[in-house]
């Protein structure tokens, strides 16, 4: 076995020991929610991490808003959670989407410049507001895809798997693992260009 | 002319885009070259194959180096948080166990309840009552001579029988029986019609009802 293969069936029992944890959190286990939450501490970090890359648009209180938006989604979805991936990509997936929804939203709200709470916010209201870039778009579209399109991506970009131990990790043939990204990545593009094409008019 | 973009060149497109391929493909080269739906395709591609990379690295890079020591806007919130929610999930899961646990208990109240009229003397019961065990039943009626029966009787308790034409009107008054068995004299097996009912009733020591049954009889 090579040391990818090694690293990528470690990652794999990371992956399954998570979705236990999650499990025993969904069966009410004390021990499970206490480490689950020691976990979910990454939260508030991510936020804060993907906030400074956005040049700190969003206040304290934003942030801390944030969080339980965040934490409501993660509780909300847990039984969701398939084991794909860590549970700290999979929360930060969710922080991604979170912020991209408050910074579109905020920017079809009218600017009230006279009051200026000195946070880097305007009553709430984000100034100069962040157009989102086309990675952060892709990121957004990526969880509009059907699961399985979707996991494919993820597990080929994000754990740097190949097709075949894609194929290997969701049961399914080397083939169908490639025609399923060759579709997600089509349907991304063809999500992206509808954007832009927005964005144009 | 432009070529039309069909199979082959979307099969190459996948191959390139699944690295079944180098970018230097002979083939893939030639459908470049020749078709714009092609090229078009292919920079989309390689657009959200930028941004996907550029997230995922950009994920990896703040995944790794995330400090759990450091505390940030929103960390003092999320133990609580999680257990508030937990809890009333947990809540709300015991409400619906005890409403399903109410509705199930309604149910075996209503069952039993039905179960305890049906079992009171309302209502004649019908023959082969589970009571009420009759000798010589055939074919869902007695058939003449002694009548005898078997009923788990309370102590003290009594037997009363009496018979009834086919409208259910009495033919004689009710005889008092200590025994489970009752044998016409050859005065009323005279009087008796072809077809008629026995409706037996026992009843406890202090003279009480304690359960019925009519039977019909053919002689």
């Amino acid at each position: 076995m090579t040391l990818e293969n090694d690293k990528n069936t470690n990652d794999s029992d990371e992956h399954s020991a998570d979705l236990r944890l999650v499990r025993e959190v969904l069966e009410g286990r004390g021990r499970a929610i206490r480490q689950f939450t020691d976990r979910m501490g990454c939260v508030p970090l991510i936020l804060e991490k993907r906030n400074a890359r956005l040049g700190s648009f969003f206040g304290r209180e934003d942030l801390e808003d944030l969080t339980q938006e965040v934490l409501a989604i993660v509780l909300r979805k847990l039984s969701d959670y398939t084991g794909q991936g860590s549970l700290e990509g999979w929360a930060y997936g969710i922080c991604t989407n979170i912020i991209m929804n408050v910074i579109r939203t905020r920017r079809r709200q009218p600017v009230q410049v006279d009051e200026d709470p000195g946070d880097g916010t305007l009553d709430g209201v984000i100034v100069g507001d962040p157009e989102p870039n086309e990675h952060e778009l892709v990121d957004l579209y990526l969880d509009r895809l059907d699961s399985l399109p979707a996991h494919v991506v993820r597990l080929k970009v994000f754990d740097e798997m190949t097709f075949k131990e894609i194929g290997l990790r969701l049961k399914i043939p080397e083939n169908s693992a490639k025609t399923h990204y060759y579709r997600a990545m089509n349907r991304l593009r063809v999500m992206l260009q509808s954007h832009r094409n927005e964005e144009l008019r | 002319m432009i070529p039309t973009h069909g199979k082959e060149h979307e099969r190459l497109l996948k191959q390139v885009t699944c690295g079944d391929i180098e970018r230097d493909d002979a083939a893939l080269l030639a459908a470049l070259d020749e078709c714009p739906e092609c090229r078009d395709r292919l920079e989309g591609l390689d657009t959200v194959s930028d941004a996907l990379e550029r997230t995922a690295r950009e994920q990896r890079e703040i995944l790794s180096s995330l400090d759990h020591d450091h505390t940030a806007p929103g960390s003092d919130l999320v133990g609580p948080f999680i257990r508030a929610r937990l809890a009333a999930r947990r809540r709300a899961r015991w409400l619906r166990y005890a409403a399903a646990a109410a509705v199930i208990a309604s149910a075996g109240a209503g069952w039993w309840a039905v179960m305890r009229i049906t079992r009171e003397p309302v209502a004649p019961h019908l023959l082969g009552s589970d009571a009420f065990q009759f000798d010589r039943l055939q074919g869902g009626v007695v058939q003449p001579g002694p009548v005898r029966w078997e009923f788990d009787l309370p102590p003290g308790g009594s037997y009363g029988v009496e018979l009834l034409d086919a409208q259910g009107v009495s033919l004689a008054p009710e005889e008092r029986l200590q025994q489970p068995l009752w044998t016409p004299s050859s005065q009323e097996e005279e009087r008796l019609p072809g077809s008629f009912s026995l409706r037996v009733t026992a009843y406890d020591v202090y003279g009480q009802l304690v359960d019925w049954v009519v039977v019909p009889v053919v002689r």
